[in-house]
């Protein structure tokens, strides 16, 4: 034990004395409180932005004056993705993503404004936000101060002298890997601090945050095995330096690309123009429940009429028009929820196919997991979309049934030829401000976690295999 | 030196390159890497062309099929979306830049624009975070290390091996001796990006002048970091040692300087959100419900004298209503072009950044060149403002004049082009 202790302090005072290692640490570091304070930043203000926005878009509804209910349906409501706590450490699809929705009757606007076409894409490489320094950074920084850790020993020829002192591979390398593993600490501990800061006013995403801290330590700390393993089994520092160099090029780098790329062209989606092409198509193909003459709601009308025992529209203790708005918007909704579970599954076979890249690239894992445990990922953005929508369905729903149940038939029949009609069939405001206002969180930190477990495990065997790599390059073997 | 003597150097160069495994490795690597990217792009850019092609067909029978049961223009007008798309120009499978994210094709209608202009987002958001292995990508952040690998132990490996006192002793050592080695490793490292570019740009018939500022940029961006290995590999130190600070280099120039740059910089460039634009614009087209019509029709004629209504209208008007939507363009017009200058600024910030960091620079070249850039993009959208214009001027003397409806005229509607 001791000499293990002997070595990681040798190891150390190396390390105090060789300039490179300084400089990387030292641009690293920098790099990664830069990261962290601007990450933090941006996330707080885009944070204020879209809930300033959301409230002054509620608002706004709230206080239209008295309308026709019908014209609320189509004034509509905007609505925003307001960011989830956990984003300022990995914003994951954030930027990517549509920020804005549209929402109002019958009708599947796109989401609007995401950020990545507003700012200049400076970074291809990949936004320099926290996760990207650990993920794809940090094993570089491991790789520059690691990589001769042994071979450095074998090519001076202090390695065989220690060993002839008794002290077993073993004991040398796990002396090394103290040193790594005190550095990824570093890096680690750099996470907890920002993550505990990210989640302060939210005490129910501590669960997450811890999770997130745990996963990424579990991957610098591969990273080390792997940086150790490789100088124990190369002959010379520079061989080990090309290898690992090799290994961080082609895994954080090229093979996720590399994947994206295959998921595009394997499982191609059909373009957003495409869908709405289809969408209003077959919406189109429900009739238009605007008219009461249209063909297909006839049935519909009849059986209206039937059940309240009369024989025309001007009899019923009710607008039909209003009822006939309720069942367009029901048919309707379902063809858009169609629509969008197609989407969505689609879009998930090819996160399927990048997942499954995982199993070449260690990064692709954590990726994949620190996503979903912050919220960012393609599951978080999916149910955005899938609460806007149920959210329009609820208040368009509201408004027609207020058209049903307030306007008068034979005013709502001539109001758009006859200006006192128009005025007589507008709803008082009130109505507006009955309704709920939009607000969006991210699924419950469990539910995330959870929802990260297979991530999480194959995250686990990657570190198993590194373990029983590293053990195995150290075994006792003679010099 | 006679050209016989320099002959025989470079084979003797090439015959050590094949013999040491690690460079020629590398170069495979390199290689392989271009071809996988060039035929990614030729795929990805082939499959947009298709999908456009294919939608304008299909817009043009759906807005057929939407159209024929109509008995109005105004309904016309209404009901009917025209497509527009930004066509990939020839070296886009090189630097797909923008196309990732942003939309190439785009339906519009003659209701207010700024309602539709930002509409649509990339398909996959995934996808877009992940990005694209393109031969851009390539050129500005693996050439490098390739190039770092190539060169870095150019002398220290000759040191190891016990020669480097002897080869030194020779007159002319480094032009005889070290020049050739860098010029040959650089030049098959160019190669392996050139060569597969050129077959990309063949497919799509680029013309030689675009072809030729490509290889440009790719010989500068080898050039540069050839240059910096080899001077980094003169220096008497350890192999790992250069090779390790070669990377950091790397480290410095291609992540750290635009990290800087775009984390601290851009977000001091100010601007309208979005967001702001669209609730500007729907204020306004709604407020015109309720405001009597003069409010809206009287500006409105004062931007189009020729369409002046005399009589009094009805509640509903669809005259009264496409003047309101443009009208609600008016209202949003100021803070859209803030909101475009705010992109563009950004985008100058991005352009002085590349004076320092190569990988920048080459990518802000190659998609200058394969127009799938952001400036690429703001003049897809400024032509699609001149579209809504153009089918302005086609609905609304139909509207304006009263002319009676025939469903034939519809089909004299101005195309995207």
């Amino acid at each position: 034990m001791s000499s293990i202790g002997t070595i990681a302090r040798a190891e150390f005072s190396w390390l105090a004395r060789s300039r490179l290692a300084q400089i990387s640490g030292w641009l690293f570091a920098a790099l990664l409180a830069l990261c962290v304070i601007t990450s933090n930043t941006f996330l707080a203000q885009q944070t204020e932005h879209r809930q300033s926005h959301q409230d002054e878009a509620s608002e706004i509804f709230a206080n239209q004056p008295d309308r026709h209910p019908h014209r609320m349906v189509h004034y509509g409501q905007y609505v925003f993705r307001t960011p989830a706590p956990l984003a300022s450490i990995d914003p994951g699809l954030d930027a990517y993503g549509g920020t804005s929705l549209f929402l109002e009757g019958h009708r599947k606007n796109a989401a609007m404004f995401a950020g990545a076409g507003e700012g200049a894409a400076l970074v291809r490489l990949g936004s320099l936000t926290p996760a990207f320094c650990l993920q794809v950074l940090a094993p570089l920084l491991l790789i520059l101060i690691g990589h001769g850790s042994i071979t450095r020993e074998r090519e001076t020829g202090t390695l065989k002298a220690l060993m002839a002192q008794g002290i077993s591979l073993r004991d040398i390398a796990i002396g090394k890997l103290v040193v790594l593993f005190c550095v990824c600490t570093l890096c680690v501990a750099v996470l907890a601090l920002a993550a505990i800061s990210a989640t302060n006013a939210v005490p129910n995403e501590r669960s997450a945050a811890l999770t997130l801290v745990a996963a990424y330590g579990t991957y610098l700390t591969l990273w080390a095995l792997v940086v150790i393993t490789v100088s124990c089994l190369c002959r010379q520092s520079s061989n080990a330096f090309l290898t690992l160099a090799a290994f961080w090029l082609l895994s954080t780098l090229v093979i996720p690309r590399f994947a994206a790329d295959i998921a595009k062209t394997s499982a191609p989606l059909e373009s957003a123009f495409a869908r709405h092409m289809q969408v209003t198509a077959e919406l189109r193909a429900l009739g238009d429940s605007h008219n009461a003459n249209d063909p297909n709601y006839q049935d519909f009308q009849t059986k209206v009429l039937a059940e309240y025992g009369v024989a025309s529209p001007e009899e019923l203790p009710i607008n039909i028009r209003g009822l006939l708005a309720v069942e367009g918007e029901r048919q309707g909704a379902q063809v858009l929820k169609r629509f969008s579970t197609e989407d969505q599954q689609a879009r998930q076979a090819q996160q399927q196919i990048i997942t499954s890249a995982g199993a070449l690239s260690p990064m692709l894992v954590l990726q994949t997991a620190s996503q979903a445990i912050a919220g960012t990922d393609l599951r978080a953005y999916h149910r955005f979309l899938d609460e806007a929508e149920a959210y329009r369905l609820q208040f368009v729903q509201t408004l027609n049934m207020l058209q049903a149940t307030e306007v008068d038939y034979a005013l709502d029949r001539i109001k758009s030829i006859d200006v006192q009609a128009e005025q007589s069939t507008r709803v008082s405001a009130d109505a507006w401000r009955q309704l709920p206002a939009f607000s969006f969180a991210p699924a419950p930190a469990a539910v995330r976690i959870g929802g990260a477990s297979s991530s999480l495990l194959l995250l686990l065997l990657w570190f198993g295999a590194g373990g029983c790599l590293f053990l195995w390059s150290t075994r006792w073997r003679p010099l | 030196m006679t050209t016989r003597t320099s002959t025989i150097g470079w084979l003797r160069e090439l015959r050590f390159l094949l013999r040491d495994s690690t460079a020629v490795i590398a170069l495979a690597v390199l290689l392989a890497l271009c071809i996988i990217a060039t035929a990614i792009g030729i795929t990805t850019i082939t499959a947009q062309q298709d999908d456009i092609a294919r939608m304008i067909e299909a817009d043009r029978a759906d807005r057929e099929t939407v159209q024929a049961p109509l008995g109005d223009f105004g309904d016309a007008a209404y009901y009917s979306f025209y497509v527009t798309y930004d066509a990939p120009s020839p070296l886009a499978f090189a630097a797909i830049g923008q196309r990732d994210t942003a939309p190439y094709l785009k339906r519009i209608r003659l209701l207010a624009l700024e309602g539709q202009i930002y509409n649509g987002e990339s398909p996959n958001p995934l996808l877009a975070q992940i990005g694209a292995l393109d031969l851009s990508f390539i050129a500005a952040y693996v050439l490098p290390l390739i190039l770092i690998v190539l060169l870095y132990d150019l002398k220290a490996r000759e040191r190891m091996a016990g020669r480097l006192t002897l080869l030194e002793g020779m007159p002319n050592a480094r032009r005889r001796l070290w020049l050739p080695r860098i010029v040959l490793r650089a030049s098959l490292a160019f190669a392996a990006i050139a060569l597969p570019f050129i077959a990309g740009a063949l497919v799509f018939s680029a013309s030689a002048t675009e072809i030729s500022l490509a290889l440009a940029g790719f010989a500068a961006i080898t050039a540069f970091w050839a240059l910096l290995a080899s001077l980094l590999a003169l220096l008497p130190w350890p192999a790992a040692t250069i090779g390790a600070t070669a990377v950091g280099v790397w480290l410095l120039v291609n992540v750290f300087v635009p990290a800087s740059v775009q984390n601290l910089i851009i977000p001091t460039v100010d601007g309208p959100q979005g967001a702001d634009i669209a609730l500007v614009q729907r204020e306004a087209v709604n407020d015109a419900w309720d405001l009597p019509k003069s409010a809206t029709l009287d500006p409105f004629a004062k931007l189009f004298p020729e369409y002046t209504i005399e009589e009094a209208l009805q509640p509903f008007d669809w005259r009264w209503y496409f003047a309101f939507q443009h009208m609600g363009d008016v209202a949003a017009s100021e803070l859209s072009a803030a909101y475009r200058d705010s992109i563009r600024q950004r985008d100058q910030v991005a352009a002085r950044a590349a004076w320092v960091s190569p990988a920048l620079a080459i990518q802000r070249h190659l998609q200058r060149l394969a127009r799938t850039d952001v400036r690429a993009q703001l003049d897809y959208e400024a032509s699609v403002r001149d579209y809504h214009r153009e089918l302005q001027a086609f609905y609304l003397p139909l509207l304006f004049n009263k002319v009676p409806y025939d469903g034939a005229r519809l089909a004299d509607a101005p195309v995207f082009k």
